[in-house]
């Protein structure tokens, strides 16, 4: 495919930000084996995108060490290949940028640099398989200058003051609203974009010149240079994380069989860091029902319509319901997990009760003991 | 250029394995799914890296395609490196007389000039057939501190099965001073694991010696190391405590897999003693509403809908509702049907066992019935009873039972 990636690993910080206290969004577990980051970099390697460079802003070190060379995504290439772009400090002595904009100044040259004539540029904040190669035939249909994905999705429950939806306005182009009240299915931003390197170069200038920092809300709202804004339509399977409510429900909703079928294709794989940890151990005793278990749990208790990461062990007695358990937590005898999320290797001693729902579940940081 | 390497090993891994019938059929024995997710190579490779051995050729020749497309650069194991690596090495031709692997040894004497590369003192043999877990590193110590010229790693095994391996005797448990290779009436219970540290000049010499003798069969435990033990030489026993099973047999593998869920002394998670795979592509396994699983582990992929007791389940197997599997190796790709059976049995990659089938008996209480196999990408046909101890093999369509 004739593009290059570019990857935005920290825009949706504050979203989820229990989890993005000691690492960038595109680190934050996900799926019992995944990191977010996982699914857009899968996507750009299946759609034959060899040239990635990943824009990192602050606390990237667990980023890095999930992205090594980049061999697990087949983005370790003598050319081309995985970059990591964290913050370049410049003699003005600003270093971290606020806005897409701003960490596009940071990535420039490499943009400049690439021998492809297309950017396909994404966030980390939607779970998806999705073809950037039909989003590149689409743009070049439409003679369009900036192709926008978005999916229809109910937007009532989203708790993002910034969520971006588009207006079709005739037939493909689109008006791009960042926030505002809407209620019921929308058309809502997948936070992706295609366009020619050259209009984005430009586009970049523009914004050094003028101080314009977003590149939804400063350039495709007010499209000051009457560009062709178009909008592609995902069909598939698309849910965005905004909040933990989301990211909650977007783990569940892994639990339905066809969800993981229009995720996890076996022609379009989702491509991950590998652990080396041994099968998942059900021990005598354990109980596990609508769940996703990843290899090296060991399972003595109850578990029911959850995502069971990497390591984590549930002894005997404990009951684990409706929760996501990122890699290596543990859970002790008699102990009861309800609507949680719970971050890496977070222990919870014997015969505790943590419990949230859906519309609030509990949240423990990293590394929490409770 | 040379990069001068202390030690390093040479893995044969050319035999057929005929004892394990329709699962060597049309790959080598070291390259037999083991374990979940792992090959029996895995063990070998990773005792490799973890006891800091960075230099392994790995000697194939009987069905090698599977075994390379594994290995390939070797990188799950760390053994893609600047210097060294892991490398597999065919027979091939030369100038004037070429000839396929005629045994152990001679397998060996055909790549003195890959060893050399490596300058090395000392080289380890190993065999790419056992399931075990053990530090090369202990073992290398113990035969520069002896100045031996050959190490063997050396196991106590029963009376009973002492007849099966090479076995050593010594004179305080540590000097060798014989060595009978499967004897009828074995004179001691230290079982040769076929893992030995040469001294690589002294191997050398020997290999060369040995390929001119026109009568040896040109292998270590009949020809060499009691030429060796003829000559005086300075050969020591290294003794090794922990899991080691030979896995040749069905029987043998199919006890080996279930060693995983009720015998401690294997640890296929140990932090510091890691068994690196390929690992396949495959999200986490999902257990169904009506599954249930006890006793048994489940890779990455699969979908249970059934029961499992006492089993190893590979990745991306499928298992129907009203399914009961138990005492069984499932392997890689499988589907079982609804309400099919499968007791005490070995079920290769890629087989489809449709609706209702049953393979295999169960036991009652500890009573053990003879294990069933079945071959990769057969069929089992919907109803189908398949006896216990059966080998069905359907790869290229239906057989004639």
């Amino acid at each position: 495919m004739n593009a290059i990636g570019i990857v935005f690993s920290n825009i949706h910080d504050n979203e989820l930000s229990v989890f993005t206290k000691t690492r960038t969004f595109g680190a934050v577990p996900f799926g019992g084996r995944y990191r977010l980051i996982d699914f857009v970099l899968s996507n750009m390697t299946n759609s034959g995108i060899t040239t990635v460079g990943v824009v990192a802003r602050n606390n990237y070190h667990s980023l890095i060490n999930h992205l090594g060379s980049g061999k697990e995504w087949d983005l370790s290439r003598k050319f081309g290949g995985l970059t990591i772009y964290p913050p370049y400090s410049t003699t003005t002595g600003k270093s971290l940028y606020n806005g897409r904009l701003e960490a596009l100044k940071n990535v420039y040259n490499y943009i400049q640099r690439a021998r492809e004539d297309y950017v396909v540029m994404s966030d980390c904040d939607v779970i998806c398989n999705i073809d950037y190669s039909d989003v590149l035939d689409f743009h070049n249909r439409l003679e369009a200058d900036i192709t926008a994905v978005y999916h229809r999705a109910d937007v009532s429950s989203l708790s993002s003051k910034n969520a971006v939806t588009y207006k079709i306005d005739g037939e493909y182009n689109i008006k791009t609203r960042v926030g505002g009240h809407f209620s019921g299915t929308q058309n809502l931003s997948m936070s992706m974009w295609l366009l020619k390197k050259g209009l984005l170069l430009e586009i970049i200038d523009e914004a050094i010149s003028t101080g314009l920092q977003s590149f939804e809300r400063d350039i495709l709202a007010v499209n000051p240079a009457k560009l062709k804004i178009v909008g592609y339509n995902f069909e598939g399977y698309a849910k965005q994380i905004i909040s933990t409510v989301d990211f909650h429900q977007a783990n569940m909703n892994l639990l339905s069989s066809s969800v993981r079928s229009e995720l996890f294709k076996k022609d379009r794989p989702i491509y991950t860091r590998v652990y080396d940890a041994m099968p998942a151990k059900y021990e005598e005793g354990a109980k596990v029902k609508n769940s996703l278990v990843a290899n090296g749990a060991v399972i003595m208790g109850t578990v029911e319509d959850s995502v069971i990461g990497r390591n984590v062990y549930i002894a005997k007695g404990a009951k684990v319901r409706k929760s996501v358990l990122m890699q290596g937590v543990v859970v002790n005898e008699g102990s009861v997990v309800n609507s949680a999320l719970i971050d890496k290797e977070t222990v919870i001693r014997p015969r505790q009760t943590v419990s949230g729902s859906e519309a609030f579940p509990f949240v423990a940081p990293k590394g929490s003991i409770i | 250029m040379i990069q001068k390497k202390k030690c390093i090993a040479m893995l044969l891994a050319g035999g057929q394995g005929s004892r394990l019938h329709v699962l060597t059929k049309n790959i080598a024995k070291p390259a037999v799914p083991f374990g979940g997710k792992y090959r029996i190579i895995d063990f070998t490779l990773s005792n490799c890296i973890n006891s800091n051995i960075s230099v392994v050729g790995v000697l194939t020749q009987y069905e090698p395609l599977v075994l390379n497309r594994y290995i390939r650069n070797g990188q799950p194991w760390d053994l893609d490196r600047l210097y060294g690596g892991v490398y597999t090495l065919p027979p091939y031709q030369k100038n004037g007389n070429s000839q396929w692997y005629e045994g152990t040894a001679n397998a060996i004497y055909q790549n003195i000039s890959f060893i050399e590369q490596y300058d090395p003192e000392y080289v380890l043999i190993l065999s790419g057939d056992h399931i075990y877990t053990m530090d090369y590193s202990k073992m290398l110590s113990f035969h520069e501190e002896k100045n031996a010229d050959i190490t063997i790693a050396v196991i106590n095994v029963s009376l009973k099965d002492a007849s099966r391996f090479g076995i050593v005797c010594t004179e305080d448990g540590e000097k060798i001073n014989g060595f009978q290779e499967k004897p009828k009436e074995p004179k001691s219970t230290l079982a040769s694991m076929g893992i030995y540290i040469f001294k690589w000049e002294k191997l050398r010499q020997y290999l060369i010696a040995d390929e001119a003798d026109e009568t040896s069969s040109k292998d270590f435990g009949k020809n060499i190391i009691p030429k060796m033990l003829e000559n005086g030489e300075n050969m020591y026993a290294y003794s090794f405590e922990g899991y080691w099973k030979d896995v040749g047999t069905i029987d043998s593998l199919w006890e080996a897999n279930m060693d995983i869920l009720n015998n401690d002394h294997l640890k296929l998670n140990d932090p510091d003693w890691k068994i690196y795979a390929r690992n396949p592509i495959a999200p986490p396994h999902y257990a169904g509403e009506k599954a249930s699983t006890e006793n048994s582990i489940v890779s990455e992929g699969s979908e249970l809908n059934g029961t499992i007791r006492n089993s190893v389940i590979f990745y991306n197997v499928k298992t129907g509702e009203g399914s009961e599997i138990g005492n069984s190796v499932v392997m890689q790709n499988t589907v079982v049907g609804k309400n099919a059976k499968i007791y005490n049995a070995i079920i290769a990659e890629h087989v489809t066992v449709q609706d209702g089938a049953i393979i295999g008996e169960k036991g009652e209480g500890d009573e053990r019935k003879p294990i069933t196999v079945v071959g990769s990408y057969s069929v089992i046909k919907s109803g189908e009873k398949i006896p216990a101890g059966k080998i069905i093999d359907r790869s290229e369509g239906d057989e004639n039972l």
